[in-house]
C-alpha cells in the first residue's frame, strides 16, 4: 500500500514550530531518536498484533532452527515481548503494516502529517453463504434481524449481496499535534511504563467485546465452519473508508435501536513524538447466525400482489378497511359452518393427501375458479378479492401496533399464555355452538369484535412471532409492505393460539381477555379446534362438522403426532402455502361462508350445545394434557375452550364463533421447535415496524442524508465523523464511585480529543493535497527489517528504563501535575 | 496512593470463580514485568478475563480465596434488601484487599533500610447471598455476569486513566512491585459492625 506522504524533506520542524530553545536532548541524541522510533513503530505493530490475534488465526513466525539444536521436532515460535507483553509474533499483514513499522518518529514530529492512523477492521466474512442461506443477527433479546434486509432498509441496493460486514474498526494513531513544546518531552522509560499498562488493558479489552464472544462461539460450534468467518483488514487511515460492496459500521442492522455501535478510546499516552491513542468503534450486537432461507422463498410469491396492498399502508386506511370488512362478514350467513364431507376424522387428519385435497377444494369454492388447479385457484384468490387483502392488512396492523411493546413483555405473555393452553379438548366446542345459537349473526358477529381487539398485545405478540419465520422475505425485492402482510397471515395459527389462551383465562382472572381477540384468524382457529375437540368428546357426527368447517385445513386435532404430520404434509407443498395462508388470513366470513354454507351445520350445532354440560367435565381432563400441548403450538387454541368454556361457555362464546380453516402456515416451520425458538419469528415484523416508524420521524431520510453528502458514488464511512470522537470521550467517564482522579482524567481527555480530531483532519487534508510519496518510503528502506520486537531492541528499552528510573524518578513524579495541566489545555 | 473500591453482590456459589476473575484482571495490569498471558484465556460466566501465566500467583490467589470463603461463611448474617426481588434477604459480607508496594530505600545516619510504600490499593467488598429458588438463582447469575463484565471494564478504565502514580520501575526483577492480598477479619475490622449498625437502625 503506497501512501502519499506529504512530508517536507526531513528537516527539523520542531524548533521552528516552537520558535523556542527547548529542544530536548532526545532530538539531539541519535540513539534516543532511534529508540523513540522503535517505540513508535512497536506501538503500531504491537497494537495491531494484539487486536488481530484476538480476532483471527495468524501465522506464527517460526524461529529458524538453531544448528546446535538438532532435534527438528522443536519448533519455537517467535515471541514479541514488546511492552512486556509476550504474544506470538506473526507475519500476517506484514506488508500492510510496513508503513507503520517503518515509521520515523522524527518525521512525525516535524511534519505533523507523515504517519497516517492505522485502521484495523474486524469483519464478518459471509461470502461462503449459499443462495438459500440468510444471514441474521441476534439482538439482546435474541430476536433475529435479517442482515440483507437491514442493509436494504438502510438505503443499499437490494439486489447486491454484500458478503462482508464490518464489526469493529480500531484506530491507532500517533498525533503529533498534542506535543507540548513547552514541556520537557516525556522520558522514554515513562512512556514505556505507561505503554505496558495500555497494552495489557488492550489485551484484556479486546476479549470483552462482542466480536470476541462471537468468535468464541464460532470456534466452538463446528457445525458450519466454512460459512461464516471473522477476519481482519488493515487500512490506511489517511483515506476514507469505503463501504462499497459491504456493510459498513454505520449501517444499523438492528433497526429498532438507534445506536448499533459504541465507541471506546483508551487514554492517550504522551510520547515525544505525539500522543498515542487507541480508539475503537464496535457493533454492540455481533451474534450472527445463518438461517435457512427456504421458507422465505414461498413468501416471494406474495410480492406479486404487493403493490395492491401498499395502498393500505396507511394505518387509518387499513383500520377503516378492516372495519368495513368485518361488517361485511357480519352480514354473511351464520351458516359458515362446514358440511362434513370427510368420512372420518382419522382419515382427514392422518392422510395428508386428503387434507390437502380438501384444502384446495376449499379454496376452490371460495375463489370460484372452477377447474383450476389448487395453485391457480389460490392465486386467483389472492389477487382477486379485495376483502382478503383488507383483512390481511388488518392483521398486519395489529402487528405493527404491538411493535412498541418490549419484547420482554411479549415473551412473558407468551410464556404465561402457553401453560393455559389445552390443545385438544377444546371448550371451543361449547363456545362456538352456543354463540351461534345466541347470536343470529353467528360467526360474523364475533368477528367484528375481533377486529377491534386487534390492537391487543397478546395477539400481536403472537403475530410477531409468526412473522419471524418469514421475516427475511419482507425485504426481498424491496417490497416490504406486502411481504410483511404475508408473514402475519402465515402465522395466524399462532395468533389463534394467543386468542384462545386469553379467552380461557378470561373466565378466571384476566379481564382484558376479551380485547385480545384481535384477528379473524384467531376466531377461525378456535372454531376449528373447538369442533375438533367436541368431536372427540362425542361421536363421529361431529367429526363431520369439524372436517367440513376446517375444509381440510382444520385437521390439526387430537394429538401432537398428528399435528406434526399435518405440518409435514404442508411442508411438502410449500408453494401453495403462501397462498393458502393468505386466504386464511382473509376474511373468515368469505371463506367459511362461501365454502361451507351449503352444508348442514345446524344439526351439528345443536349437538354442540348438548355437549356443553359435558364440557365442564372435559375441561378437567383436558387440563391434564396441558403439558403435552405446550409443545404443539397449533393445538393451543383448543385449550382455551377447556378452561373457559366449562364454567362460562356463554360469556366466551361470542368470541369464539367460527373458526376458519387453518393455517397452512404451520408448514412454514411452525413446528414445535419453532416455539422453543420463539424469538426468531419476530424479526420481520419488527423490521417493518421500525422502518415505518423511522420514516415517520424522518429517521431514514436523515440517515441517508448523512451518509451521502460529499461521498460521490459509493457509500463511504467517514472516519472523521466528529460525533464519534465526542462519544468516545464521554464513554470514558468512569463509574460514579471511581476514584476522583479518574474523573479528572477523563475530562481532560475529552478536551484533548477535540484537538486530536482536528489534527487528524488537518493531516489528512495535507495528505490529500500533496501526495508526494517520497520520504516515507525512503525511510522504510533505512529502517531495520526486524521491527518485530527483536529481543535486543526490547532490552534496550528495559535497561534504559532501569537506568533511567533512578535518575528520572523525581522528574516523573513532579511531572505529573504538569501533565495534568497539559491535558486540560488543548494546545495550538 | 490510589484507592479503588469495587462492590459486588454474588451468589455464594459463584464467589470463588468471580472473585478470581477480578483478582486476575487486577494482577494482569499490575505486574509490570514481562508476562505471558495465559492462553487460552480463562473464562467464567462466559466472560473472558486475562490472567498471567504464573502458577505461583495462581496458587496464592487460590489460597486467599479459600480464606475469603471461610471468612464469609463464618461472618455474621445481615438482613439486607435483596437487590433483585426487593424483598429482604440474609447476606454475608467480606472484603478482600490487594495492595501494591514500592520499595524505597531510607537512609538513616548509619544505616540503610528498605521500606515498602503502598501506592495502590484495591478494596473489594463482597456480599454473599444464597438464592432461594431457581428463578432467583438464574437472576443472580445473570447479574453476576453483568457485574463482572462491568468490573473488568472498570479495571481497564482505571488503570488507563491513572498512570501517573505508578512508581518508576527501578529493578529488572520480573515483578518490580511487591503485592499483598489480605482478607481483613471481621473482628479487627469495623466495617462489618458498622454495616450491621446501619442495618439495625
Amino acid at each position: 500500500m503506497s501512501l502519499p506522504a506529504a512530508v517536507p524533506a526531513g528537516q527539523d520542524f520542531r524548533g521552528l514550530a516552537t520558535g523556542g530553545p527547548i529542544i530536548g536532548p532526545p532530538t539531539k541524541d541519535p540513539s534516543h531518536a532511534a529508540k523513540l522510533n522503535q517505540v513508535v513503530q512497536n506501538f503500531f505493530s504491537k497494537a495491531a498484533q494484539v487486536i488481530i490475534q484476538s480476532r483471527m488465526l495468524v501465522n506464527p513466525v517460526i524461529i529458524p532452527l538453531n544448528p546446535v539444536i538438532t532435534d527438528p521436532s522443536i519448533i519455537q515460535k517467535k515471541t514479541n515481548k514488546w511492552f512486556n507483553l509476550e504474544v506470538d509474533d506473526t507475519d500476517t499483514f506484514r506488508d500492510e503494516l510496513r508503513l507503520w513499522k517503518a515509521a520515523d518518529a522524527a518525521l512525525v514530529t516535524s511534519s505533523f502529517a507523515s504517519l497516517p492512523p492505522l485502521l484495523i477492521e474486524t469483519v464478518l466474512d459471509a461470502r461462503d453463504l449459499t443462495a438459500n442461506q440468510t444471514l441474521v443477527v441476534l439482538d439482546d433479546e435474541g430476536k433475529r434481524w435479517n442482515v440483507d434486509a437491514a442493509a436494504t432498509a438502510g438505503g443499499l441496493r437490494a439486489d447486491v449481496r454484500r458478503p462482508e460486514i464490518v464489526l469493529e474498526r480500531w484506530r491507532i494513531e500517533l498525533d503529533p499535534r498534542s506535543i507540548n513544546t513547552l514541556e520537557l518531552p516525556p522520558e522514554l522509560p515513562v512512556v514505556y511504563k505507561k505503554s505496558i499498562v495500555l497494552f495489557r488493558s488492550l489485551y484484556a479489552y479486546v476479549r470483552l467485546l462482542p466480536a470476541w464472544r462471537f468468535r468464541k462461539k464460532l470456534s466452538k460450534a463446528k457445525l458450519n465452519p466454512s460459512s461464516l468467518k471473522i477476519s481482519c483488514r488493515v487500512l490506511n487511515g489517511a483515506y476514507p473508508v469505503s463501504s462499497r460492496g459491504r456493510i459498513g459500521l454505520s449501517m444499523p442492522l438492528i433497526l429498532d435501536r438507534k445506536d448499533n455501535t459504541q465507541n471506546h478510546t483508551f487514554n492517550k499516552i504522551d510520547t515525544p513524538a505525539g500522543a498515542f491513542t487507541v480508539h475503537v468503534t464496535y457493533r454492540k450486537n455481533c451474534e450472527f447466525r445463518v438461517d435457512d432461507s427456504e421458507s422465505i422463498l414461498s413468501s416471494h410469491f406474495l410480492n406479486l400482489d404487493e403493490h395492491s396492498t401498499r395502498k393500505y399502508a396507511n394505518t387509518t386506511a387499513a383500520t377503516a378497511s378492516a372495519r368495513r370488512y368485518s361488517r361485511t362478514s357480519k352480514s354473511s350467513p351464520a351458516n359458515s359452518l362446514p358440511s362434513a364431507h370427510s368420512p372420518s376424522r382419522e382419515v382427514s387428519q392422518l392422510d395428508p393427501g386428503l387434507s390437502y385435497g380438501s384444502l384446495s377444494s376449499f379454496h376452490h369454492q371460495s375463489t370460484a375458479v372452477p377447474g383450476a388447479s389448487p395453485l391457480s385457484a389460490l392465486r386467483g384468490t389472492v389477487t382477486g378479492s379485495d376483502h382478503e387483502r383488507e383483512s390481511s392488512f388488518t392483521s398486519s396492523l395489529s402487528t405493527s401496533a404491538s411493535r412498541n411493546i418490549t419484547s420482554g413483555t411479549r415473551l412473558k405473555q407468551i410464556d404465561t399464555a402457553r401453560p393455559s393452553v389445552q390443545p385438544f379438548k377444546s371448550p371451543a366446542l361449547s363456545a362456538s355452538p352456543s354463540s351461534d345459537l345466541m347470536a343470529p349473526g353467528g360467526g360474523s358477529y364475533p368477528r367484528l369484535s375481533y377486529h377491534r381487539g386487534s390492537s391487543s398485545s397478546s395477539i400481536s405478540s403472537h403475530q410477531q412471532r409468526a412473522q419471524k419465520s418469514n421475516f427475511s422475505s419482507t425485504f426481498s425485492g424491496g417490497q416490504r409492505q406486502s411481504t410483511s402482510v404475508s408473514p402475519i397471515n402465515a402465522f395466524n395459527p399462532s395468533a389463534a393460539l394467543a386468542i384462545s389462551t386469553s379467552s380461557a383465562s378470561s373466565a378466571g382472572s384476566r379481564p382484558e381477555s376479551g380485547r385480545r381477540y384481535s384477528s379473524s384468524f384467531g376466531s377461525r382457529s378456535q372454531w376449528q379446534h373447538g369442533s375438533t375437540s367436541s368431536s372427540s368428546a362425542t361421536v363421529a357426527a361431529q367429526h363431520a362438522v369439524v372436517d367440513g368447517s376446517a375444509g381440510g385445513s382444520g385437521t390439526p386435532s387430537d394429538d401432537d403426532n398428528e399435528l406434526g404430520e399435518f405440518v409435514r404434509m404442508l411442508d411438502s407443498r410449500r408453494p401453495l402455502k403462501s397462498f393458502t395462508t393468505r386466504r386464511e388470513s382473509d376474511g373468515v366470513a368469505a371463506v367459511t361462508g362461501v365454502g361451507m354454507g351449503t352444508s348442514a351445520p345446524r344439526t351439528s350445532l345443536a349437538r354442540f350445545q348438548q355437549l356443553r354440560d359435558s364440557h365442564a367435565f372435559l375441561s378437567d381432563s383436558m387440563s391434564a394434557s396441558v403439558v403435552v400441548q405446550q409443545r404443539s403450538p397449533a393445538l393451543v387454541s383448543g385449550s382455551y375452550s377447556s378452561t373457559g368454556s366449562g364454567g362460562s361457555g356463554k360469556a366466551i362464546s361470542p368470541h369464539t364463533p367460527h373458526t376458519p380453516a387453518i393455517p397452512s402456515r404451520l408448514s412454514e416451520g411452525l413446528t414445535a421447535e419453532y416455539y422453543r425458538d420463539q424469538p426468531v419469528f419476530e424479526d420481520e415484523d419488527d423490521d417493518d415496524g421500525v422502518l415505518e416508524d423511522e420514516e415517520d420521524d424522518g429517521g431514514v431520510p436523515h440517515r441517508r442524508a448523512v451518509k451521502k453528502p460529499g461521498l460521490a458514488k459509493h457509500d463511504e464511512e467517514d472516519e472523521l465523523a466528529p460525533e464519534d470522537d465526542a462519544d468516545s470521550s464521554i464513554s470514558l467517564a468512569p463509574a460514579p464511585h471511581t476514584h476522583m482522579a479518574t474523573v479528572a482524567t477523563s475530562n481532560s481527555n475529552s478536551c484533548s480529543s477535540g484537538g486530536i480530531l482536528r489534527g487528524s483532519i488537518a493531516r489528512r487534508a495535507a495528505l490529500r493535497s500533496s501526495p508526494s510519496a517520497g520520504s516515507v518510503h525512503s525511510n522504510e528502506v533505512s529502517s531495520h527489517g526486524g521491527h518485530f520486537g527483536d529481543d535486543d531492541e526490547l532490552l534496550f528499552a528495559m535497561s534504559d528504563m532501569v537506568i533511567g528510573t533512578n535518575t528520572t524518578a523525581a522528574p516523573i513524579l513532579m511531572q505529573s501535575p504538569k501533565e495534568a495541566q497539559q491535558k486540560t489545555q488543548p494546545q495550538e | 496512593m490510589l484507592l479503588i473500591t469495587i462492590d459486588i453482590v454474588l451468589d455464594r456459589l459463584l464467589i470463588r470463580d468471580v472473585i478470581k476473575a477480578i483478582l486476575s484482571s487486577i494482577f494482569f495490569h499490575r505486574l509490570f514485568g514481562s508476562i505471558r498471558p495465559l492462553s487460552p484465556p480463562r473464562e467464567v460466566l462466559e466472560i473472558t478475563y486475562p490472567s498471567v501465566d504464573d502458577p505461583a500467583l495462581d496458587a496464592l490467589i487460590d489460597e486467599k480465596l479459600t480464606r475469603l470463603t471461610t471468612a464469609l461463611d463464618t461472618s455474621s448474617q445481615y438482613i439486607a434488601n435483596q437487590p433483585y426481588s426487593g424483598s429482604t434477604q440474609h447476606q454475608r459480607k467480606a472484603q478482600i484487599v490487594v495492595n501494591f508496594f514500592e520499595k524505597k530505600t531510607r537512609k538513616a545516619w548509619f544505616s540503610k533500610s528498605e521500606e515498602e510504600v503502598c501506592w495502590e490499593e484495591w478494596l473489594i467488598n463482597i456480599s454473599s447471598i444464597t438464592p432461594r429458588n431457581e428463578t432467583e438463582k438464574i437472576r443472580v447469575a445473570k447479574s453476576a455476569e453483568n457485574q463482572l463484565q462491568a468490573i473488568i471494564m472498570k479495571v481497564i478504565d482505571i488503570v488507563n486513566d491513572n498512570k501517573d502514580h505508578i512508581p518508576p520501575i527501578a529493578t529488572t526483577e520480573a515483578n518490580p512491585f511487591p503485592y499483598q492480598i489480605s482478607i481483613p477479619s471481621e473482628t479487627e475490622d469495623t466495617w462489618g459492625s458498622v454495616f450491621k449498625k446501619i442495618l439495625v437502625e
